[in-house]
């Protein structure tokens, strides 16, 4: 079965929803201080409008990741994560205590600073690992 | 203290729950199985559980269901038919083991604190100094963001491992094997 649902209905609603869902997606991760979400459901809505121009478009479209890049984007993300809570014990906190960041801030900006940097290390583990997942299954199939 | 809309959604998990498992058709039951996501989302919602709710319909409703559906395209469609039925005996036993564990959930269920009870253990524990400094000790007022990436920040950090181990094993079971259909 091949894994390519093209037809000019399916290609103008993908054209046409695609933007609003990676807006979606970026509002949701850097919103997440104020209202319902965060970095996971951010990642996961960011992961589900690639696999969707993947869907439609198939393998040849350049919008798909290669599953390498997807697991370096995914690794990058758990490493900005750490790299934050060492980054924190550098400059005299514990583990990730964001609190300790030089940043000329008020204590909880600091730290709202510090949340939102994790919470982009986790859209981006999250986005990366659920394509990469669904591209681990495509390619099963173009193996068989 | 339950509200007539939160019935109304228990009953729709519920009935979208049972579909998904009575159906032969995998992929309508994948679907219901997406439904039994949203309306637990709803659910979620209807109880004041935003973010939760968020999770569940991006998780549970979208993205699952569309790796769920990949795997039937990549094998197949229906069920395979049960072997054998089990005996009377087995099945007699079974159905005993259900009523009295169910009763035995039943039972414990009449002993947790109503919904939002104030006094409730969970709520006198940490949770006042999360409601009453929260949101001036971490600069987010979204309460659950300030608990789950601050407070609580080393437990995300390790389910953020946790999916990405998981990521790595799917790539390693499926990244580099044959379909059992070529290995025949």
């Amino acid at each position: 079965m091949k894994f390519r649902f093209g037809s000019p209905v399916l290609d103008t609603a993908v054209r046409l929803l695609t933007p609003f869902i990676l807006l979606f997606a970026a509002y949701v991760v850097a919103h997440g201080h104020y209202s319902p979400g965060g970095g996971f459901q951010g990642g996961v809505i960011l992961a589900a409008a690639l696999i969707l121009v993947n869907l439609v478009h198939g393998r040849d479209v350049r919008w798909g990741l290669r599953p390498s890049t997807s697991l370096s984007i995914a690794a990058a993300g758990l490493a900005l994560y750490v790299g934050i809570g060492f980054l924190a014990i550098a400059f005299g906190g514990t583990f990730l205590d964001y609190g300790a960041l030089p940043l000329g801030l008020p204590p909880p900006q600091v730290r709202a600073v510090g949340t939102f940097g994790i919470e982009v290390g986790v859209g981006m583990a999250v986005m990366g690992v659920m394509v990469l997942l669904f591209d681990a299954l495509m390619a099963w199939e173009q193996s068989r | 203290m339950i509200a007539p809309l939160d019935v109304f959604f228990l009953l729709l998990v519920l009935v979208s729950g049972i579909a998904a498992l009575a159906a032969r058709d995998l992929l309508a039951g994948v679907i219901a199985f997406s439904a039994f996501s949203l309306f637990a989302a709803m659910l979620f919602a209807s109880l004041g559980a935003l973010d939760v709710a968020f999770t569940e319909a991006a998780v549970g409703a979208a993205i699952t269901t569309v790796l769920f559906v990949t795997v039937i395209f990549r094998t197949e469609r229906t069920a395979a038919p049960t072997a054998r039925r089990a005996g009377r005996l087995p099945a007699a036993a079974a159905g005993v083991a259900c009523v009295v564990a169910g009763a035995a959930l039943l039972k414990g269920v009449t002993g947790l604190p109503a919904v939002g009870d104030p006094d409730s253990p969970s709520s006198r524990h940490v949770s006042p100094r999360y409601i009453e400094r929260g949101p001036a000790e971490t600069g987010a007022p979204n309460m659950v963001t300030g608990v789950l990436a601050d407070y609580r920040g080393y437990d995300t950090l390790g389910e953020t491992v946790v999916i990405f181990t998981g990521g790595l094993a799917c790539l390693l079971i499926l990244g580099r094997t044959r379909p059992p259909a070529e290995r025949r």
